[in-house]
Parts: C-alpha cells; structure tokens; sequence
C-alpha cells in the first residue's frame, strides 16, 4: 500500500478509533471488490462472515475481515463457524488481514478450516495460504477507494460507506 | 516360528575370544554379578540381526549412544556374531562381521540358508527382513526385553517415563523426529527473517517520515511566507527559473553588461543547477559593473586616505613627543656642546688636583724616610741633632713625625677629596651626554616616520606637499570630495540593487519548492522499494518460509498424530493382557487393574502417557518401583502377546527383569513366566541368586543355565554351561 493511502487509513483510525475502523476498512473492501467486478457483495455488520464476493466468473469469496496493529489477529469460532458454513454454498473461506503500517497490504488467505483453532493468528501463518492473484486484484483497487472516499468517510465515517455501497448496489439493479 | 538354537560370538563388546552358546532348551538362564557379559550376549542377537539399526540416538536408548560394537581391550581377529535359528524348513545362520574401527570400519553380512545357498550384503539384509520381517524396535518391543527399558520406566519423572514407554512401543523414532523438529527451533529462525524484515520496514517508514515532516514544514513556511500551495510543482519551478534568468540578464543590460549569456533549465532536474549559475552570474555581473567598479574604487580610495589620515596623526604625535622631551632635557642639562666642553674643563682640574697629590705624596715621601732613618739607622747623638742643619734636637724625631705626618695627610686628603668630587662632577657630565644621544635617536626615528608619511600622503593627493602645506587638511579635503561622489554613487546603484535583491528573494524561493520537491521525490524512492524486484522476491521469500513452517508444523503433526494411532492402536491391541499381567504380577492391594491413555502433550506434541487404574483415579502416586517394574514387563508381555501372532520368532529374551521386584512379586513373576514358556522360548539374564533358583525350582520346561564367573579384558567373560 502506498504511503498516501496507509496516511489516509491511519487519520481515518485516529479519528473514529480501532473498533469503528475495522467496520471502515471493511467496508471499503467490500467496495474495492465491487469495483473490481465482484458483482456479487454483501457486506454484513453483524453474523455470519463479513463480505460474500462472487463474479460472474464464478469466483465466491466468503472473507473474515481482520485489521490490526499488531502481527496478530483474532480468530474466534464463531469466526471459522461462519466462514464453515458459507463452503456450503460454494465459497472459498477466505481470511482477509490488513495490518495497519506503511508498506503492508492486505492479506487474502485461504487457511485450511480443519486444522483452524480459536486463537490468536499471527499473520506470518497466513502468508502460507496467500491468494496472490486475488490480492494483485484487490488490493490496488482499494487503494483508489480509499483514496477516491477518504474526505467523505473523514467526514461521515460508516455511515457514508453504507450509503455508497446501498447505492452501488442499486446501480446494478 | 524361528527358535533361537546356537550363538557364537567373537570381539563383540567384552567378549575376546571366540565363544558358543547353545539355546536347545526351552529356558535359558544367563546367571552372573554385573559386568559379566550377560547383556553383551543377548544385545549380541540383536547386532546380528539389526547391525547399525540398533546402534545409536536413534534407538531411544541413552546407553546406545556411543557405544562400541568391538572390544577396546583385544585386538584379535575382529568382532564376529553368529546365530542359527530354527524354523520350518530347516536351518538359517546369520553371520555378521566388523573390522577395523571408526571411518575404516567394514561391517560384512552373511545369511546362509537351509538349501546350502549363501547370501551377501545387501542380499543377505533383505533375506533377514524376508524372513523374520521385524524391524529393530519390533524386536525390542515384542522379543527382546531391555534392562534399560525398565530402568527408565522406574523413573518418577513424567517426560522419562513417557520417553520409556514410547520405546517399550517402538515409537522413539517418531519421538525423536518430533523432537528433532521441535529443537531445531526454526521458529526462532523465521522470527529472526522476520525481525529483520520488520526492522527494515520501520527504517525505511522513518525515512519517509522524516522527508514528510520535513517537506510538510518547508511548506508550511513557504505558504506563511506569501508562496501558493500551487506553485511548489516541478511546472511551476521551471517558469519561475525561466523568469529569473531573464530579470538577471536585464539587470545585467542595465548595468552596462550586455553579453551576459544564462542557460534555462529544460527539466526539473536542472534547477538546482541553474540556481547555482544564476547566483554566481548575479554576484559576478554586479561586482564588475561600471557603477559598482566605481564605487569600490573610491571606497578604497577612501580607506587609504582614512588610514593615512591616522597615520599622518600617529608620525605627528609621536614626533611632538621627542623633541619635547629633548628640548627639555637640553634646557636641564646643556646641549652636546655644552656638556663636553664642561667635561673637557672639569678633566683638566682633575688632572690639575692629581698633580698636586703626587707633589704632596713625594714630599711626604722624603720625610718619611727621615723619620725611618733617624728610627732605625741613625745613633743617638745623630737621632738629637737636625741631619739639616746640625742643630742640636733631643725631640727632632718625635717633632718630625708628628709635625710632617699631620702637615702632610691634611692635605693629601684635601686634594683627594676635591679629586673625587671632579671625577663624579665628570661622570654626571658623560651621563647627560649619553641621555642627550638617546633621546635624540627616537626623534631621529620620528623625523623621518614623518617625512614618509608626507611622501605617503603626496603620492595618494597626488601632489607635492610643501613646507607650508597641512597634509591633514589638504587629506581631509580629498576625503570630502570622495564622500561626497560615493553619495552620489550609491543612490545611482539603488534602484538597481533593488532589483538585484528581487532576484535573490526570487531564487529563495526556487530553492524552497526545489527543497520540498526534492524530499517529496526522495520519499517516493523510498517508498518505490515496494515496488522494487528485490522486495517483490523477498515478500515471496517470506511467504515461501511461512510455508515452510506450516509444512514442518504439519509434518510434525502429523508425526505426532502417527505415533499417537500407533500408541492407541498397541495399547489397545496390548490393554488387556497389560492388565491381565500387572494384576498377577503387582498383586497390588488398592489397584485392581489398569488403563493405560495416551494423549498429545500440548507443548512438545509428544505422546503422554496417563495410567489410570479401573477406578479412574491416578495411581502413578501410590505405585511403587515394583509396581513399575510390573507396569514395563506388563507392558512387555503384552505388546509381545498381542504380536505373537505376526512375528516370526518363537523365543524371548529378558535382561534382568525382576530387578525392583520383591520376593512375592517375584514369585508371581515366574508363575507368569512358566505360562508364557508354555508358548515360548525363554532367554533370561539374571544377576540374582535368589531369583535364578526360584526360576530353576518353579519353570518346569527343561532349562540350560549358562553361569558367567569372571570377565578379564584379555579374555572376555568366563562362561560355563550348567543343564
């Protein structure tokens, strides 16, 4: 990620605080993946995993987002239930971890669900389980989300997001 | 089923010379004290069998670790082993052989079959697996019971008691690949890869903190200081430099200079370049402008006059001084003149005086000579008479002396007296003259400072000072005038200046946006370095060795989880004949039987042993070192009862195994024992007394014991036979 942008990520954090910025920097992915062409989203606030992504490819992510500071992530069971329980439906459980420094970028790993323990995960296991061509995908594309929303969420925060992500989901109807 | 029927050995362990031992009973005791070749004789079956596989860290076994096959104190012909066994279609001897030690050791392998045929190397190693198909830890968890495997048992430490029991399994393999992974540490080695990615991260995050900050308060300045946000781009900084060189040229024209020739940047990267060029041109075109060549021309002008003007006051001053203090001394004292022809006077009365004295002196001379010779020579009658005239004296010589000496010395002294006085009167005389001749040496020196000095001050007026001239005021007039030109000078050159020091403030400003476009550029090739190939390849580095990990981790899971099924599997297999054979032999009062659990330790991944007794409750507190003892040999029987159906060899071999066990359990012991030899042969190594007779008064299978006396180094264990 460029320095622009964890900049920007960064005010966005020291404003709303880490707990609002996970849900922020959710839902800017789920806008990233819209924008590169999962037609597919939904982003959930509340149970179940955080985003489905599919595209008419027939790529299904289910993702389990995770920010941080530190070289670790929370994994809960209901965590690696939820993500369990999408595989029904044909998604590729997916663990997707941004740890918020310079030079660091999202993590989109696809971490083996039964050997998976409720634990704390260092994100250094999850580079074993990387899906590279998702991330080459993604990740320069929610640069520019970040970059194109970053005044917007400063100033409306989640709210804002979930008003554009309505939006873009009325514009595919 | 293979029966063990004849062993020979030679040079292996303590054993010399070549010895043979016969195992044509269905029991074989192999009695003797400690240190007498008993273990020597039963590990040297398994040598033959298994060669390096029984040797070694791998085994699980501490006391194999380094242990020597050949005997250290002979050097004969080699160690040699050989065992005949028994089986269905006749008889298979096993030959294994060993020369030489260390890196020149050569192991050779030898099976020779029923039919006559013999087979070599490698042949004869995969005949002995055709045959008995056993692996070394089959062996040792169903044939052979070691002493050491009881030993460790009797340990109260949980991770050696694990150690004990997974060997009894034949999982130290699996042990100590787990181990072997979980002591290479290489956690540590990813943490440290890490670490030193996650330190250059933070530098190079420095790095681009600081240009930030940097560039951020430059900035801020410029814009405080009347600059626009939007003119610190590249774009910007080329018009900019575009602009000065042009204000620079015509301030150049202006000032008479028209040939001033300026290179325009073409690229952002020129500026700096450009600045430096501007900023020498600029200096080099105002100072040699005609205006400003006057200018300086006079200032120098003017400091030479200033400096003189000092100087003509210093020569004056300094001048004044000496004739003053001359004059006055000349006023005191007299010039030259007077003072030597004072001199010249004052000498001649000196020498006028000394005449006078040497006058006197002779005189005074005369009459004491008279006095001495009347004292001395003279007679009487002489001495009363006037050697003058004749005269009669009586006190002539004492009239003499007194009359002449008084008359004399009064004025001897008189004249010496005025001598001196003359001769300081001269002194101070010749004093004053040389005080006159150093005070006139300075005045000398002032006069001609000052003489200079007017020739300084003609040359700079450029006219001949005359006696009459005041050089002060024909300097100080030549200072007005100057003044009075560079006035005017100088409000010539204002209005130029003034554009000159727009030009300055304008490259001020150029070096500013340069400034905070070079940190802006600087922080880009920072932050390039994510994009660099270098980084690209270390990223997948990194995830190439978090795969690495996740695979050692998983093979070590896996490990672990093998060695636990098989645990499980041979517990189970082995669970009730474990019981079935620790009740009869530890008869134990509380515990009416036993479970033995196997679990995955948490932190090492190794398998955990939990004994439990049928109650559920921990029974490893109450256990004795018999009990345990009771625990390894169930153990033992077990796992060889459950195997008894697979493998091939119809005998057992026992290394002191009643050795924690008291007179009852003892007696229980054999009981279990005359069962077991019911189904097969057994070898029994014993360096109890007590427990030898019980085994010959209780088994009642036909019994060889084989008595091992003594053990020198020259001649190995002396060993006899007793049916």
């Amino acid at each position: 990620m460029k320095v622009n942008t964890f900049q920007h990520l960064q005010q966005i954090r020291d404003k709303f605080g880490p707990g609002i910025f996970g849900k922020i920097a959710q839902k800017l992915l789920a806008l990233a993946f819209r924008e590169a062409g999962f037609s597919h989203i939904v982003e959930r606030g509340v149970q179940g995993v955080d985003i489905d992504a599919a595209n008419i490819l027939g790529k299904k992510y289910a993702l389990e987002v995770k920010t941080t500071d530190g070289e670790n992530i929370p994994i809960s069971r209901e965590n690696i239930e939820a993500l369990k329980d999408r595989t029904k439906d044909g998604y590729l459980p997916v663990i997707a971890a941004l740890r918020v420094q310079m030079f660091e970028d999202w993590i989109f790993a696809s971490i083996p669900l039964g050997g998976l323990k409720p634990v704390s995960l260092p994100l250094s296991r999850l580079r074993a389980y990387r899906l590279q061509d998702l991330e080459t995908s993604i990740c320069p594309t929610f640069e520019a989300v970040v970059n194109q929303h970053f005044s917007n969420v400063l100033a409306g925060g989640e709210h804002y997001l979930s008003q554009v992500l309505a939006q873009r989901r009325s514009e595919r109807h | 089923m293979f029966h063990l029927i004849r062993l020979k050995i030679r040079d292996f362990r303590g054993f010399a010379d070549t010895q043979e031992l016969n195992f044509d009973q269905p029991v074989v005791l192999l009695c003797g004290e400690n240190h007498r070749g008993k273990s020597s004789t039963l590990n040297a079956v398994e040598w033959c069998l298994f060669g390096g596989n029984c040797v070694g860290k791998k085994t699980g076994i501490r006391e194999r670790i380094g242990w020597e096959i050949p005997n250290r104190y002979v050097s004969g012909e080699g160690v040699l082993v050989e065992v005949e066994f028994k089986g269905p279609e006749g008889n298979y001897v096993v030959i294994r052989e060993l020369s030489g030690t260390g890196r020149r050791a050569l192991e050779k392998i030898m099976v020779k079959l029923p039919d006559g045929v013999v087979l070599h190397g490698d042949d004869a190693e995969r005949q002995i697996y055709t045959l008995f198909h056993s692996s070394f830890q089959d062996f040792m968890t169903t044939v052979y019971q070691h002493q050491e495997a009881i030993r460790a048992i009797l340990t109260q430490e949980p991770r050696d008691r694990n150690d004990a029991i997974d060997r009894l399994l034949g999982l130290s393999e699996y042990r100590e690949l787990v181990r072997g992974i979980t002591e290479a540490k290489i956690g540590n080695i990813y943490k440290a890869m890490k670490s030193e990615f996650e330190s250059f991260r933070q530098r190079a995050e420095q790095s681009i903190r600081i240009y930030d900050k940097e560039a951020r308060e430059k900035k801020e300045k410029a814009i405080a200081e009347g600059m626009g946000e939007e003119d610190i781009t590249e774009k910007e900084a080329l018009h900019r430099a575009k602009d000065i060189g042009e204000a620079v040229i015509s301030l150049a024209q202006e000032l008479g200079i028209s040939d001033l020739q300026i290179t325009m940047p073409q690229s952002f990267g020129e500026v700096a370049q450009f600045r430096d060029e501007v900023k020498d041109k600029i200096d080099a075109v105002w100072l040699y402008s005609p205006d400003m060549v006057k200018q300086t021309t006079l200032e120098r002008k003017q400091r030479e006059l200033v400096s003189l003007v000092g100087r003509y006051q210093d020569v004056k001053k300094t001048e004044a001084k000496a004739q003053t203090e001359r004059d006055k001394f000349v006023q005191q004292h007299g010039d030259e003149t007077t003072l030597v022809e004072a001199a010249e006077a004052q000498q001649k009365e000196i020498t006028r005086v000394e005449e006078e004295i040497h006058k006197s002196n002779a005189r005074a001379s005369l009459v004491r000579e008279a006095v001495q010779y009347l004292k001395e020579v003279a007679s009487d009658i002489e001495r009363k008479r006037c050697p003058l005239c004749g005269a009669k004296a009586p006190q002539l010589l004492n009239q003499l002396e007194s009359e002449w000496e008084e008359k004399i010395e009064v004025g001897v002294r008189a004249l010496e007296a005025q001598r001196k006085e003359q001769k300081a009167k001269l002194k101070q005389l010749k004093s004053f003259k040389d005080q006159l001749e150093e005070l006139e040496e300075p005045l000398a020196a002032a006069r001609s400072s000052f003489k200079e000095c007017i020739t300084k001050v003609a040359v700079a007026l450029q006219r001949k000072i005359g006696k009459h001239d005041d050089p002060l005021a024909l300097l100080n007039t030549q200072l007005q005038n100057i003044a009075s030109e560079l006035e005017s000078g100088q409000k010539a050159i204002e209005k130029k200046g003034e554009k000159r020091i727009a030009i300055f403030d304008q490259l001020a400003k150029l070096r500013t946006i340069d400034e905070i476009l070079s940190l802006e550029r600087k922080r880009e090739i920072v932050e390039r370095i994510l994009s660099t190939k270098e980084y690209k390849e270390l990223d997948k580095l990194r995830d190439q060795a978090s795969q690495f990990m996740e695979d050692v981790q998983a093979i070590k899971g896996s490990l672990a989880a093998a060695s636990r099924e098989e645990a499980e599997a041979k517990i189970n297999a082995a669970g009730t004949s474990l019981d079935k054979y620790f009740c009869r032999i530890a008869n134990h009062p509380t515990i009416r039987g036993l479970v033995m659990e196997v679990t995955e330790n948490s932190q090492t991944g190794l398998n955990s042993y939990n004994i439990k007794s049928k109650d559920g409750l921990d029974p490893t507190p109450i256990l004795s070192q018999g009990d345990l003892n009771c625990l390894a040999l169930s153990l033992f029987f077990g796992l060889a009862e459950t195997a008894e159906e697979t493998q091939p060899f119809a005998f057992l071999m026992l290394d002191d195994p009643s050795q924690s066990l008291g007179p009852e359990m003892e007696q229980r012991f054999v009981s279990v024992l005359e069962d077991i030899a019911e189904r097969r042969q057994l070898i029994i190594s014993t360096p109890y007394v007590g427990f030898k007779n019980l085994l010959m008064a209780n088994i009642t299978k036909n019994k060889d014991v084989y008595d091992f006396l003594d053990w020198t180094e020259k001649n190995g264990p002396q060993i006899t036979r007793n049916a």
